[in-house]
């Protein structure tokens, strides 16, 4: 079965590039515009989440830190994308499993994805 | 009218009626009194009408004179504060609530040193802080050290809109960054489709439109690296790693740049350092396309890198255009560019060797230029060697570059 990936963002156009190129490479993709995430992550128990740091409604660091905070989420691995290149330390810190900086290479994107779902599968 | 003109002047009296010594003495007397009320009132008119706040102090750096502006904008009359050290009146605490034991005003006293439009931070009668420009110089008289003047002026205004400027250059970098990331994803994406079904001249094409997009995500990661150096935000994360190394990484990649020169890379010796990997990485990128877009008719770029006792010299040397010895110093300045023989420009916001310089000295190391117009232009980097490295505090990165 298609592995399940949560893209959340808030700007519709990432959201609607990455999630064409995950599905391209045969992810099933769910995707959530700011706050939705954490509803997003709790129902669906996607196996990985690309989460935005600086999303306008709630900090993707804010979301980051509950979800791994939940139990039936704390396992699912984040991988935090800012387009600060200083928010990796950030990202750690609220307990992300990876990061990228925002603009990536996708080939960069979808080795971190890879990576994330061997570790934990 | 020409033989009037010619004439010498009448004398006003007659030698008979020559003038005692006493109305000649009242007279110079009389005159003298009107110079020193005219330059009194002249000199009163300046210091009641400057906007700056202007004090005298004496030799123990007590206040024996302040304007009006200096009482409006400090909030104290002289007889308040011509008993203590202006300094500590004014000056008595720094901005982050560290005692401060000296300032522009004391060093101007007791080092007998000019100082010109220095920023500070000032506090009112209020107990209020103001952000102030200052400039303190000292008198003589004889030899002898006798005081001082101060000059400051309130720049909360300025402070204020360099802030706003800064805010609107981050969030400004931050929002373009977005369309950039996800027009990078799009190309890549109809890359990789165009690639498995062989087209060869899409993935070309699209293989440009990514190398534009780069250069365009380039031009704002500088911007907001400006913006970081402006506001003391520019993070480092220290690590120990071969230079070596990096420079051959960067140089791989930075060959994929050019079909017309070849990189030619001169290595030698132990290079271990302590510093940030990423930054010094930009700085090699940054000295190796200038030195790609400033020789457009030469074929070589030679990177050296050579290791002594306690730090290791790293050179990116070009044949391209050169630069003018006059320009020489201000290549490390922002909004710096060179151009052409023909005055032909190059693109670019003219921020990348600002930025590099601020990166090297925050590292420890030095960066300067060796260029003759016409022949070429070396550029000089020095980092510690990791047995030696310490990184600056933001507030000590001030030194001047050599070059």
């Amino acid at each position: 079965m298609a592995k399940t990936i949560l893209v959340a963002d808030d700007d519709p156009a990432i959201l609607d590039a990455i999630g064409m190129l995950l599905e391209m490479e045969g992810y099933a993709v769910i995707t959530a515009v700011d706050g939705e995430a954490v509803e997003q992550a709790k129902s669906a128990l996607p196996d990985l989440i690309l989460l935005d740091i600086w999303m306008s409604g709630q900090d993707g660091r804010d979301i980051c830190h509950h979800l791994k905070n939940l139990d039936h989420t704390k396992n699912i691995p984040v991988i935090l994308i800012s387009a600060n290149r200083d928010a990796e330390k950030i990202a750690l810190q609220c307990g992300a499993d990876g990061f990228l900086a925002k603009p990536f290479d996708i080939d960069d994107l979808l080795q971190r994805v890879q990576e994330q779902l061997v570790v934990r599968h | 009218m020409a033989q009037t003109l010619s004439q010498p002047p009448m004398p006003k009296r007659r030698a008979s009626e020559a003038p005692s010594i006493d109305t000649m003495l009242e007279e110079y007397l009389s005159k003298l009194e009107q110079k020193v009320l005219t330059q009194t009132m002249q000199l009163q008119a300046i210091t009641d009408n400057a906007s700056s706040c202007l004090f005298l102090i004496d030799d123990l750096g007590r206040a024996t004179f302040m304007n009006p502006s200096a009482q409006r904008i400090t909030g104290y009359a002289l007889e308040e504060i011509h008993d203590q050290p202006l300094h500590r009146v004014l000056h008595p605490k720094h901005a982050d609530g560290e005692p401060a034991d000296r300032c522009w005003i004391s060093l101007a006293l007791e080092k007998f040193r000019l100082v010109r439009d220095r920023e500070d931070v000032f506090y009112r009668k209020d107990g209020t802080a103001f952000p102030a420009s200052c400039s303190v110089a000292p008198l003589e008289r004889e030899g002898h050290p006798w005081g001082a003047v101060l000059e400051f002026q309130d720049i909360t205004q300025r402070k204020e809109l360099e802030r706003q400027k800064d805010d609107f250059i981050g969030v400004a970098s931050h929002e373009l960054k977005t369309p950039v990331t996800s027009m990078k994803t799009y190309t890549q994406v109809l890359q990789r489709q165009f690639q498995q079904r062989g087209d060869i001249k899409a993935v070309e094409s699209l293989t440009k439109i990514n190398a534009q997009i780069e250069r365009l995500s380039a031009l704002i990661s500088d911007l907001l690296d400006v913006t970081r150096i402006q506001t003391g935000n520019l993070s480092f994360q220290t690590e120990e790693f071969s230079l070596v190394t990096l420079i051959e990484e960067i140089t791989e990649t930075m060959q994929l740049t050019t079909d017309r020169h070849h990189l030619e890379v001169d290595l030698s010796g132990q290079s271990s350092v302590r510093a940030d990997r990423d930054r010094t990485g930009q700085v090699l990128i940054n000295l190796i396309s200038n030195a790609i877009k400033y020789s457009p008719h030469s074929d070589r770029i030679i990177i050296r890198a050579q290791s002594g006792a306690s730090e290791v010299m790293v050179s990116v040397q070009d044949f391209g255009i050169g630069i003018p010895a006059e320009k020489q110093d201000q290549v490390f300045e922002r909004f710096s560019r060179i151009s052409g023989p023909r005055m032909e420009t190059f693109p670019g916001l003219g921020l990348g060797l600002y930025i590099s310089a601020q990166i090297i000295r925050r590292l420890g190391g030095r960066i300067w230029v060796d260029s003759a117009e016409g022949q070429g232009s070396t550029f000089y980097f020095t980092l510690p060697l990791a047995t030696t490295a310490t990184v600056k505090r933001p507030a000590d990165a001030t030194g001047k570059e050599e070059g």
